[in-house]
């Protein structure tokens, strides 16, 4: 849960004080679980909540979209890749591109529930996630450019 | 190996079972805010469960109540019973008032007349000619110069009667009447005698000159005498029903049991502490508590009703800024002992004292809570100013409290400290009792109240805690129920 935690949250800090919120939450309304579904899947999506929570009320201008290709691909070195590169990776997105990339591609959620989530429509997230994949993609590769040429002239 | 990768699936292959552990602290933080909000919830989901109750409770009540709607205010007609000698002996008055009821048969005859009834004895020997009125049923014939008068309703005068007949032409004519009924029936004979004068104008000599045969008059007597006995019986009727006709007045005796809350305001008329007297100069502050009971009261009179009831009263002061100190031993102690060390008792010292205390004792600072808990039996008299929908009644009496619950605590940031048990406090007390109730009518068997009383508690300490005098103001709300 903790690590759900760092997805949504802004830094360490943010992600303990969520996680703090979450399980209190889980605590007081344990009783209200009622055993349909998967109990890790209800205490996943309090912790997203919580997490989301904060973001809620913030603005965010968002840019009219071109067309985006559904499929992009990046070109990697696998191996070179740590999570925690990508995680920090995400987070250097704006916010809200960073928030619907991990909703959608890291747990699993449908643009429908991530517009419900943070308030926003369903075009909305579709474009916010196209633009998040693009700037991924540039980021990464950009930092892979840097390997390459780090490999080749040593 | 660089290769071109989908950027979702490159992201979802190394987050894959993304796990991470937090520090250490977070698990303590959660622990302790759980247990602040468990006490919370216990004592919340009691006040809910109660008034949830006391609300259904109401709306069962109300609820039934308005099923079998149906406001009775009228007189009721007697539930007065004649006992059987009474009875009889209405049932043969009114049988003898029939019995004399006149009804005039035939004319007789003029001066030789003679009138037999029953075949023998002589009624009356009028010379002038007459309309015999006889009793009913109490004839079987008459005889009319020997003449046999057909025996339709016959009745007999009493006294006098005089009447003009004439023979030949058979009309009647100066019939007057007659006193023949019993004295207590002065109506009968008014109506009689104003019927009667009717026939007795109308067969005047006007018309005896135009010598209308007697069947006609006899027929108009008739029917105007059936007028009258009709009016006659109307009457009897009437004054016998009178008679049994009692009216009733609404039974003032009546119980009445009702469900009361009450929010009190539980104070001092002085400045005093009823936990010390050393701290009898810190600032306090009294809270509102609730209150709840039943209540029974009978009315015994008009004006007048008695009142009784249980009530649980729960009441709490505060005494702010203090500072509790556990010490070895204690020169002056409060009436209070610790829980907490068989050897130590606490005192508590208002804060400006703070330099007094020694170095070697623990000081805690914060709010002095009593709590106190009640059962109250009052025992009132109400006096009924105002009747009907809306009442208002005065109420003043008396009260017992029992000692139920006792404790003091001690309130600070860390976490509530129970000091113990006031010793000073005495078991049974009593209060002085004063207010007003005022009452509506919801329907007719339930109603509103809505109670200020002021309550002045008497010795409700053991030891003279010299400067508290408490004293209660409630607002006692609630629904009774008149039966």
């Amino acid at each position: 849960m903790f690590g759900i935690c760092l997805k949504y949250s802004n830094n360490k800090q943010e992600a303990e004080d969520s996680l703090h919120d979450s399980f209190i939450k889980i605590f007081g309304s344990i009783k209200q679980f009622k055993g349909t579904g998967s109990f890790e899947g209800w205490l996943k999506r309090i912790a997203v909540n919580t997490c989301l929570q904060k973001f809620r009320n913030q603005h965010f201008l968002s840019i009219a979209t071109d067309e985006i290709p559904d499929i992009i691909e990046v070109e990697v070195d696998k191996n070179s890749i740590t999570v925690d590169y990508l995680l920090a990776v995400i987070k250097e997105l704006p916010e809200r591109y960073g928030l619907v990339f991990s909703l959608f591609v890291l747990d699993n959620y449908s643009h429908k529930e991530i517009a419900e989530l943070l308030k926003i429509t369903v075009g909305t997230s579709k474009s916010n996630l196209s633009r998040a994949r693009l700037l991924l993609r540039d980021r990464i590769e950009f930092n892979q450019e840097s390997k390459k040429k780090i490999k080749t002239n040593v | 190996m660089f290769e071109n990768k989908n950027i979702d699936e490159l992201f979802q292959e190394k987050f894959k079972n993304f796990e991470r552990d937090p520090s250490q602290n977070l698990w303590n933080n959660i622990q302790k805010e759980l247990d602040g909000k468990k006490k919370n919830k216990k004592r919340f989901v009691f006040y809910k469960l109660f008034s949830g109750l006391a609300i259904a409770i109401l709306f069962f009540t109300l609820g039934n109540e308005y099923a079998n709607k149906g406001v009775q205010n009228q007189i009721v007609k007697t539930n007065l019973h004649l006992d059987n000698e009474t009875y009889k002996k209405k049932t043969n008055e009114r049988k003898q008032l029939e019995a004399n009821f006149l009804i005039p048969v035939a004319a007789v005859g003029n001066k030789s007349s003679e009138v037999r009834l029953n075949s023998g004895n002589l009624i009356t020997k009028k010379q002038n000619k007459s309309l015999i009125l006889t009793k009913q049923n109490q004839t079987k014939s008459i005889t009319l110069n020997s003449k046999k008068i057909p025996n339709t309703n016959y009745l007999i005068a009493k006294n006098e009667t005089s009447i003009s007949y004439n023979n030949t032409t058979n009309d009647v004519y100066n019939v007057t009447v007659i006193q023949t009924v019993p004295k207590v029936n002065k109506a009968i004979s008014e109506v009689l005698s104003t019927n009667v004068s009717k026939v007795m104008k109308t067969t005047n000599s006007s018309e005896i000159k135009n010598k209308k045969p007697l069947k006609e008059i006899k027929n108009k007597g008739i029917v105007e005498f059936k007028e009258q006995q009709k009016s006659i019986e109307e009457t009897v009727k009437t004054i016998n029903e009178k008679e049994e006709i009692v009216e009733v007045k609404p039974s003032v005796e009546k119980w009445t049991i009702g469900l009361l809350a009450t929010p009190i305001y539980y104070t001092s008329f002085t400045k005093g502490s009823p936990i010390d007297t050393s701290i009898a100069k810190s600032q306090k502050q009294a809270t509102i508590s609730y209150q709840v009971g039943l209540g029974v009261s009978y009315q015994f009179n008009k004006k007048w009703s008695f009142q009784t009831g249980v009530h649980n009263l729960d009441l709490s002061y505060r005494t702010e800024d203090i500072k509790a100190v556990s010490q070895v031993s204690v020169p002056q102690s409060a009436q209070l002992y610790s829980p907490h060390s068989e050897n130590s008792e606490v005192v508590l010292i208002p804060i400006k004292r703070v330099s007094s205390i020694p170095q070697y004792a623990t000081i805690i600072q914060g709010e002095v809570k009593q709590e106190l808990s009640y059962v109250e039996v009052p025992m009132e008299l109400k006096y009924h100013l105002i009747d009907g929908n809306f009442g208002v009644r005065l109420v003043g009496g008396f009260s017992t409290l029992f000692l139920n619950k006792n404790n003091i605590i001690l309130e600070n940031s860390l976490s509530p400290w129970e000091i113990g048990k006031a010793q000073n406090l005495n078991k049974i007390n009593f209060s002085a009792n004063m207010g007003i109730d005022v009452d509506f009518k919801i329907s007719d068997k339930f109603s509103f109240n809505f109670s200020p009383t002021f309550k002045y508690h008497l010795n409700t300490f053991s030891k003279d805690m010299g400067d508290f005098k408490p004293y209660t103001v409630g607002v006692y709300t609630g629904i009774s129920y008149q039966f």
